[in-house]
């Protein structure tokens, strides 16, 4: 669910992130195939096949041969046709496979794969503030699709079964990625944070504590918190400001929990999919703030200077 | 070329007209049948009927307290049979709470029924440490000219001899079936062509499992796609002297995936009753059967399909003289789309089934009982799908407390500790059921509400008869902790169906080399350049049977040729058959 057109995950954006970024990697000595941005491709091919060969998690290579096509075509040429070059498609793939996996419309139906896809890699040229594109692709496409299309679409919920050991395998992989992507700390951050409102809620509307927790061991999660929450273009600039940023989605996904678990009618189109759409609230509001602070602080120094 | 704010305008029209599309195609994604001539007509008429059956729930150790009405919200199923062999067909409906009875209302050939339960010995059969009923079946096992019956429960089966002068004994110990197991659901079916009716039971819990001295609460599925941890499956054997022996092992059919239905029918045509399963939290199976010597399981595009399978209805959906399979599902909106599936029959040509469903076949509710039946006589087999889980408050819904849990890992969800607790909630509660006409290649429309079917009980087993011998299909449906609802087949406006100038046949077969029951005939009908194939019903659907007097609507066309293959294989060929009337036809020996 990186971002296109981007740089390699955790390298300098070409706006700058006042040192903030992760110095670029697979270059000067280091193989491509260790790019951080290579890596991530490679932990979501490998999510790719354990659950389809195990679990059949696709649901048909159909969708995932439509998700993919429309992304990649879409990126090639909205890139082409706006920036007057081709951009690589390696976020357009990562994009296209957390699609096909994350979308579970009603029985044989194509078009929310294609319409999602193309709704995902145009966000990224559409709806830009100063010049950055403000959802992460995958996120505003399916979190659009549950709100706007609840009576076709709905979001995976399979699991791993009982089999402890693809989910340690993602686990593991992810974990060692997104620490070589520098994003390791969103990560974590995440986890903790929902591991605390997790008990928090239990604490408020009781029940067993592993159903509180219960979640974060399926895979929506795992795709949630190693290709989602972690898209260096749609987080701040700052470390500081992504840990907090990503404690608050946590908080927002929380609060629509609890409006499950007290059955507010009115957030019934929210707590379908708590963690999507509570990124897709939080994430453009802070890079939103962010881009403009920024720009706030860089404008001032010019307009002293001038 | 265009200026660069051209195409940015370009590329926002786009992202909008994108955006507009989904919300169409949403608005539009499961559709009635506005505007549409009813031809089907059905009249709600259990208690005119005399049906006054309401079925009562299982009560369950306190340790499972919690999601009780989860667990058991199983066990309202209806069953048809002419038991008493007087031409009419009469109801059989399951109850599942100690002390409740169950009732077998005899049809009084006056358009009503009255339960014959109590004299007959059927009825008190929900008894503690014997356990509860969740189906049945009929099936003339000892091959003496009258149906017998087979109770599914959780807890021991149970097999009642029909005495023949309206009476049963239960000879469940004599043949050799006294097994506790948490079945729901049980097929006949001639497996090794010997003509006698061996059983094939479910297993849905495990059978070690007490449900009123649980010693464990790791009861539940361990995956919600691929669980294997539930019942055993078994496979009865008919000795022929009134006992049964366990053949599932040496004939491996024992699946252990939940199996919540199953049907039995010759898919592949090889002449022989093949074994199709419904499975919750699984994919469905097709037990392939080896000439009575062994099933294989089939590949055959069923493996990676997996759902949660309810019912398995059977019916030659496109008159092509195959039997195509649906079974239903789950589907809830923003949460869920499991679909119904509609399974094309290609098996001879491609060793595989083609999954069709789409719009309002694949989307009905959390789906149950489902049955196929040509209900305006047009020459096409139409649907009815009963949906519904649990109906309780309907201000509190469990959707969301069941998303926290389905998503985990398996061990966490296989304790019915850590299920959250479902209290006074609903679950895809109130849903209405289905009619679904058969418009051939143009598909099919949900009638419901113009046919008259609009209730909202928690709908089960779906069964259909002719049960007033007028030449039109009646809709019984069995609701869990509800009332049954017989759905009289009535004219559309002021014309009957043979009015309307559709005609129809009726067959009843009797076996003699074959089981007595004809159970597992293979008829064909070819009429106005098609050809439809149904099977003599040894139990299909949800915990329910059909009469297994096989009725086909013709249209307005006459019959061309009824060709029957019967389970002892013999094959026969009728021709001149009369429309507008029943058939009796007997086996030549």
């Amino acid at each position: 669910m990186t971002s296109a057109p981007a740089p390699a995950v955790g390298s300098p954006s070409p706006e700058g992130r006042g040192g903030q970024g992760v110095r670029p990697t697979g270059r000067g000595g280091q193989g491509v195939w260790l790019d951080p941005k290579y890596l991530i491709v490679f932990l979501i091919t490998l999510v790719l096949v354990a659950g389809e060969a195990q679990y059949s998690i696709l649901g048909g290579y159909q969708r995932l041969v439509t998700t993919l096509g429309v992304c990649v075509a879409a990126e090639v040429f909205l890139s082409w046709w706006l920036r007057g070059r081709v951009a690589n498609i390696s976020s357009a793939y990562i994009t296209g496979i957390s699609l096909a996996l994350l979308t579970k419309p009603q029985a044989n139906i194509l078009w929310p794969f294609a319409l999602g896809a193309f709704l995902a890699i145009a966000s990224k040229y559409v709806l830009v503030y100063r010049n950055r594109h403000l959802w992460n692709p995958s996120n505003f496409a399916i979190a659009f699709m549950v709100l706007a299309a609840p009576s076709s679409v709905a979001i995976l919920s399979h699991q791993w079964g009982n089999d402890l050991r693809i989910n340690l395998v993602i686990w593991a992989f992810g974990l060692i990625i997104a620490a070589r992507a520098r994003v390791l700390h969103v990560t974590l951050t995440y986890v903790a944070c929902f591991v605390l409102f997790a008990i928090a809620r239990n604490l408020i509307v009781g029940g067993p504590l592993l159903a509180e927790l219960a979640p974060i061991t399926g895979p929506m999660y795992q795709l949630f918190v190693f290709f989602m929450v972690t898209d260096p273009r749609t987080t701040v600039g700052t470390r500081r400001g992504r840990i907090i940023v990503v404690a608050i989605v946590a908080l927002v996904e929380s609060i629509m929990r609890i409006a499950g678990d007290f059955q507010l009618s009115l957030l019934r189109p929210f707590y379908v999919s708590p963690p999507i759409l509570a990124l897709a609230i939080v994430g453009p509001i802070a890079m939103w703030w962010d881009l403009r602070r920024k720009a706030a602080l860089d404008s001032g120094p010019t307009r002293r200077a001038g | 070329m265009l200026k660069p704010s051209w195409r940015r305008l370009s590329v926002v029209v786009a992202f909008v007209a994108a955006l507009a599309s989904v919300l169409i195609l949403n608005a539009g994604a499961a559709g009635r049948a506005d505007g549409t001539v009813a031809t089907i007509v059905l009249n709600e008429d259990a208690h005119a009927s005399g049906i006054d059956f309401v079925h009562q729930a299982p009560t369950l150790d306190a340790k499972v307290e919690h999601v009780a009405p989860h667990i058991a919200a199983l066990g309202a199923c209806v069953s048809v049979s002419d038991f008493n062999n007087d031409g009419w067909p009469d109801l059989y409906f399951t109850s599942s709470r100690f002390g409740a009875n169950n009732a077998l209302y005899l049809n009084t050939h006056e358009g009503t029924f009255h339960d014959h339960s109590a004299h007959a010995g059927v009825g008190a059969v929900n008894r503690v440490g014997e356990g509860v009923s969740m189906g049945a079946v009929w099936g003339d096992y000892d091959n003496d000219g009258s149906e017998d019956l087979f109770v599914s429960k959780w807890g021991y089966q149970q097999l009642f001899k029909n005495n023949g002068n309206g009476t049963f004994t239960d000879v469940t110990a004599h043949a050799g079936l006294k097994r506790w197991m948490n079945s729901n659901g049980a097929v006949w079916l001639d497996f090794d062509r010997d003509g006698l009716l061996d059983l094939y039971v479910t297993g849905y819990f495990r059978s070690d499992i007490d449900f009123w001295n649980l010693r464990t609460t790791r009861i539940m599925q361990h995956s919600w796609e691929f669980a294997t941890n539930g019942g055993k499956n078994l496979l009865f054997r008919n000795l022929g002297s009134g006992r049964f022996a366990d053949v599932t092992d040496s004939m491996g059919v024992g699946s252990t995936r939940w199996t919540l239905a199953a049907a039995s029918a010759d898919f592949n045509d090889d002449g022989w009753p093949d074994l199709y399963l419904a499975n919750d939290y699984g994919p469905e199976e097709l037990y392939l059967n080896k000439e009575g010597k062994r099933f294989e399981l089939a590949r055959a595009g069923l493996e990676d399909d997996s759902k949660s399978g309810m019912a398995v209805a059977l019916g030659d959906v496109y008159n092509r003289g195959r039997h195509d399979v649906f079974v239903t599902n789950i589907s809830e909106r923003g949460f869920l789309f499991q679909g119904n599936n509609l399974r094309v029959n290609f098996l001879k040509e491609l060793s595989r089934f083609d999954e069709v469903a789409t719009g309002v076949v694949a989307d009905a509710g959390w789906a149950w009982g489902a049955q196929f039946g040509d209900l305006n006589n047009d020459g096409l087999l139409d649907l009815v799908v009963a949906n519904g889980f649990i109906s309780a408050d309907s201000g509190r819904d469990y959707w969301y407390a069941m998303s926290k849990i389905a998503g985990a890992q398996g061990n966490i969800f296989e304790d019915a500790k850590n299920w959250p607790a479902i209290g006074t909630a609903s679950l895809s509660g109130f849903e209405r059921s289905r009619v679904l006409l058969n418009r051939g290649q143009a598909g099919f429309i949900d009638v419901a509400e113009q046919a008259g079917v609009t209730d909202r009980l928690d709908g089960r087993a779906v069964a259909m008869a002719d049960l007033f011998n007028t030449g039109s299909l009646d809709v019984i449906i069995a609701n869990q902790k509800g009332r049954a609802l017989l759905y009289r087949s009535s004219p559309p406006g002021p014309l009957s169906l043979r009015e309307r100038g559709n005609h129809w046949v009726g067959l009843k077969l009797i076996g003699t080399r074959s089981n007595r029951s004809a159970i597992g005939a293979e008829v064909t009908v070819e009429f106005g350049n098609v050809r439809q194939r149904q099977v003599v019903d040894g139990g299909s659907g949800f915990c329910s049977q059909n009469d297994r007097r096989l009725h086909f609507g013709l249209g307005r066309n006459s019959v061309d040729r009824v060709t029957i293959r019967w389970p002892s294989g013999r094959e026969q060929v009728l021709t001149g058959i009369g429309v507008d009337q029943l058939h009796v036809i007997t086996e030549p020996q």
